[in-house]
């Protein structure tokens, strides 16, 4: 896809009470990490507990992100305050 | 949501479609023909409120959030819904009506072919407003009052409160809103239920809606308010023996159950005991088309930032954001083994859901209650309610109907 089909998605906040983490999980060695979703929680350790209750039963690895440290870049074109991917 | 008007007194609805698959049966006009195929979406509009309600999933206060949608993102999100084929969007909040733009989004959604409910606390609702409502093409009013006039009040946190909602329902009935009650069932109020639907019946209320405590946002916070296994029980029986005591008396109210699957178990072996065999058959058929708990199938949710969410109860896990992709691919995301384990839950049940004859018609409850209490949204539902000689196959009960 050409770079410019793609938009930045805005840094409106994803959380009001607490921070946003993305959830990555690996469920075999070999296996890719995979993004599974967010957590709202106030720390990374209340954020991985709450993952780990979620993901425990399939994941062997277990990776946290503060949603605001991932820049997005997507053709949708839905968010309104979304700037060119180049900006 | 299980039809106690349905099931038990074989009410006509418009959900008959949608929830049961039996839309030819009914002389109503159907939500849909075919039991449902995409799910209903909560869209929490945003976390402002006028009341601050002990039981709120959303933890709603006074103000919005930021990244809430604008007016025009909130369109191209209801053109999202309707390109993936969802169809039912429910407004909710917060409250929903402190957006000025709600009877736009509305109209906007009746448009673009989505049946657009709301769920409020009706304290705002005036003549003028559920009039712009009506003619926007809302299809129903979810208005929630939750106990005779101090109790909700306490429980909502503003005097008045009550006799302002009760003006809401009103409103809404006389603009020829379809409107119902939403009562969340708790230690506070379970004495004024009986007393809420004889009061509302009165000014032309017909649809009742009542939930079980959800532990999502402040409801989790006063599970100790929850009423236990004998109160639960009751209460239950309570809503059977006054739906079918209206039923006789003419009185064609249209009742629910919201928020707990014990309650197919539960209404299967009612039917037995007061009614007849034949009938606890009927309704034991009609559940196992509703499937069990809706979590991450039949309903979902997308919260004021588009956050989305397994149902509107659980906010603390979000599956994706629809400013970053459509809310179907979100949905529709196989790789996700949460989602899928959720979806194909019947193979992880646990405990006493094990050797339970109502697990297929059950699913093991809410798992977002499952979640809270033991750490484990597979594990058995702490609201579970049903007897022993109930839940085992071998002591009497009924049979699953596939196995007759």
């Amino acid at each position: 896809m050409p770079v410019e089909d793609r938009q930045r998605v805005s840094d409106a906040p994803r959380a009001t009470d607490g921070s946003e983490w993305e959830v990555f999980v690996r469920e075999t060695s070999t296996d890719p990490m995979r993004h599974v979703g967010s957590v709202t929680a106030e720390t990374w350790d209340i954020a991985y507990e709450q993952a780990a209750t979620l993901f425990s039963f399939t994941a062997e690895d277990l990776w946290l992100c503060p949603a605001d440290a991932v820049h997005r870049f997507t053709p949708s074109t839905l968010d309104e305050a979304a700037t060119a991917a180049g900006d | 949501m299980i039809s106690v008007s349905k099931l038990l007194c074989g009410l006509d609805a418009e959900g008959d479609g949608l929830r049961y698959d039996a839309a030819n049966e009914s002389d109503k006009e159907q939500i849909s023909e075919k039991k449902q195929r995409r799910p209903v979406v909560v869209w929490n509009t945003t976390r402002g409120c006028n009341l601050y309600c002990e039981h709120c999933y959303a933890s709603a206060c006074d103000s919005g959030a930021d990244g809430e949608f604008s007016t025009r993102e909130g369109k191209r999100l209801l053109d999202d819904l309707a390109d993936y084929g969802v169809p039912v969007v429910l407004f909710s909040g917060g409250e929903p009506l402190v957006r000025s733009d709600l009877v736009d989004l509305v109209d906007y959604a009746a448009d673009v072919g989505l049946r657009p409910v709301l769920s409020t606390n009706g304290t705002l609702i005036t003549a003028e407003r559920a009039q712009q409502l009506a003619d926007a093409g809302l299809a129903y009013a979810g208005i929630s009052v939750d106990g005779m006039a101090e109790t909700n009040d306490h429980f909502r946190g503003q005097d008045g409160a009550f006799d302002a909602a009760v003006r809401g329902i009103e409103h809404c009935l006389d603009a020829g809103l379809k409107t119902g009650l939403r009562y969340t069932i708790t230690q506070h109020n379970r004495d004024d239920l009986r007393d809420i639907v004889d009061l509302l019946a009165d000014t032309g209320l017909d649809r009742f809606c009542f939930y079980h405590l959800a532990y999502g946002g402040r409801g989790a916070d006063i599970s100790d308010t929850d009423l236990s296994t004998a109160e639960r029980r009751e209460a239950v029986r309570e809503v059977c023996d006054l739906t079918r005591a209206y039923h006789e008396d003419g009185h064609e109210i249209e009742t629910l159950l919201v928020g707990n699957y014990a309650d197919a178990g539960y209404i299967t072996e009612y039917a037995r005991r007061e009614m007849s065999e034949e009938r606890a058959r009927t309704v034991r058929r009609y559940l196992e088309t509703n499937g069990g708990d809706p979590a991450g199938e039949r309903v979902a949710d997308i919260d004021y930032q588009g956050n989305v969410h397994l149902n509107q109860f659980w906010q603390s896990y979000s599956l994706g954001n629809v400013r970053d992709r459509s809310f179907g691919a979100i949905w529709e995301d196989d790789s996700n083994p949460l989602v899928n384990a959720l979806r194909s839950r019947d193979d992880r049940l646990q405990g006493r859901c094990t050797d339970c004859q109502y697990a297929d018609i059950c699913k093991g409850g809410s798992p977002l209650r499952s979640l809270a209490i033991h750490d484990d949204p597979f594990a058995p539902d702490p609201q579970c309610y049903l007897t022993p000689d109930e839940r085992a196959p071998d002591t009497g009960g009924l049979q699953p109907t596939n196995a007759d």
